[in-house]
């Protein structure tokens, strides 16, 4: 071991001499016994822990516990401390409009998947009162389709959540109604949500 | 009741109970602050503003960190921000009055105990207490941290937002700090001594 090695064993010594291992502590007994630097540090370090230990503990000047905190406070912050004003989380408009667009999204899956006939109806009161629009009107039914088709899809990857799905569609309006209701009743409680302290 | 419960029911609105934590708090954060400034007017008034603190902050404590760790790193902190400030406002006069820079701050640092008084003195604790208040800020807390409020290493690490081998480089190294400064006062010491034997 060499001096500086020695050193940090010193202070390992001193911060918990349970810690350093025998055989180390006797190599830093032995290394300071030929080295007087290290065994000057040695000394001057015990002496420094010594007067560490043994400084004087004062006693506060005064009873803190006298003093009106909440009064000291609220001078100060002009309002009681623990009152605070709680804002509802302002959600991005990139969130509203995706949140918007799956609502629409779902809507016209259940249309489609539940209530074709609705769609078929639209279509031909339309290709008669518009007939320019017989051809938008297919390229529109043909995306339903896809949709349908993919929707089905994903309904027999597993039973599991052909089961959910089919619920979810089979309940649509009941499940949606709910849905929002309760993200209602989220957003009125997150805005009148009271401060915590009574 | 334990010092946890009695910060539910401060903020549950029963404020009286926040006394019972400074009753017990005030020896020890009162000892963290004078041994930080080294003035004892000083550490009256920051040891109020520390409490202040604790009061004002208490809804954001953090249950996992020790009460006593919490209130001692708002102590440390405190008393960091008030010796820079201090310093700052005494490095602005001294570059406005063009005095040597070292005088002012030394001086300031030493304000109960200057080395002059320590000589007199010449006990050792008394000594520390001069020596310690000249090291740096980050060196002193730690040093506070784990001779007065009697802290072990993972909780100064805490209290101080470093891992805890900073925390123990940094209080080697204030020690051997301390061990030169201490051996300087010794040798100036003999030094005058000699020579008012020789006048």
């Amino acid at each position: 071991m060499d001096c500086q090695e020695i050193r940090i064993k010193i202070h390992e010594l001193l911060d918990n001499p349970q810690g350093v291992e025998e055989m180390e502590r006797r190599r830093v007994l032995t290394h300071s016994h030929s080295c007087p630097d290290c065994a000057a540090l040695w000394k001057d370090l015990q002496r420094i822990e010594m007067g560490f230990l043994e400084m004087e503990v004062l006693e506060p000047p005064c009873d803190y516990s006298q003093i009106d905190w909440d009064e000291l406070a609220k001078a100060e912050l002009g309002s009681d401390p623990f009152a605070f004003d709680y804002t509802a989380p302002k959600f991005s408009t990139w969130f509203l409009m995706s949140l918007g667009s799956l609502v629409i999204l779902a809507l016209s899956l259940w249309a489609v998947i539940t209530v074709p006939h609705w769609w078929g109806l639209i279509r031909d009161v339309a290709a008669l009162e518009f007939p320019g629009w017989l051809e938008f009107t297919q390229i529109l039914t043909q995306m339903m389709l896809y949709v349908k088709e993919i929707s089905m899809g994903i309904v027999l990857i597993s039973s599991f959540w052909q089961g959910a799905l089919y619920f979810v569609l089979n309940n649509f309006a009941a499940v949606t109604g709910a849905a929002l209701a309760s993200l209602s009743i989220l957003v009125y409680l997150l805005k009148n949500k009271n401060p915590v302290a009574a | 009741m334990d010092l946890v419960s009695c910060i539910d029911r401060v903020l549950k609105g029963e404020r009286e109970y926040f006394n019972g934590i400074v009753k017990h708090f005030q020896g020890p954060v009162y000892n963290t602050v004078y041994r930080m400034i080294g003035d004892k007017e000083e550490a009256k008034d920051l040891t109020q503003d520390v409490f202040l603190k604790v009061y004002k902050n208490l809804a954001a404590y953090d249950r996992q960190v020790k009460l006593s760790t919490w209130i001692y790193k708002i102590a440390t902190n405190t008393c960091i921000d008030f010796l820079r400030k201090k310093r700052e406002m005494l490095m602005d006069e001294v570059q406005q009055e063009g005095i040597d820079a070292k005088t002012i701050v030394f001086a300031s640092t030493s304000k109960d105990t200057s080395p002059e008084l320590a000589l007199e003195n010449k006990e050792l604790k008394t000594l520390l207490h001069g020596q310690i208040g000249k090291l740096p800020e980050n060196y002193k807390a730690v040093v506070v941290l784990k001779y007065v409020n009697d802290l072990t290493f993972e909780e100064i690490a805490q209290a101080l937002d470093q891992p805890v081998n900073t925390i123990k480089t940094r209080l080697y190294r204030a020690r051997e700090m301390l061990r030169d400064s201490l051996r300087e006062i010794i040798v100036e010491e003999r030094r005058d001594c000699g020579w008012t034997a020789r006048k």
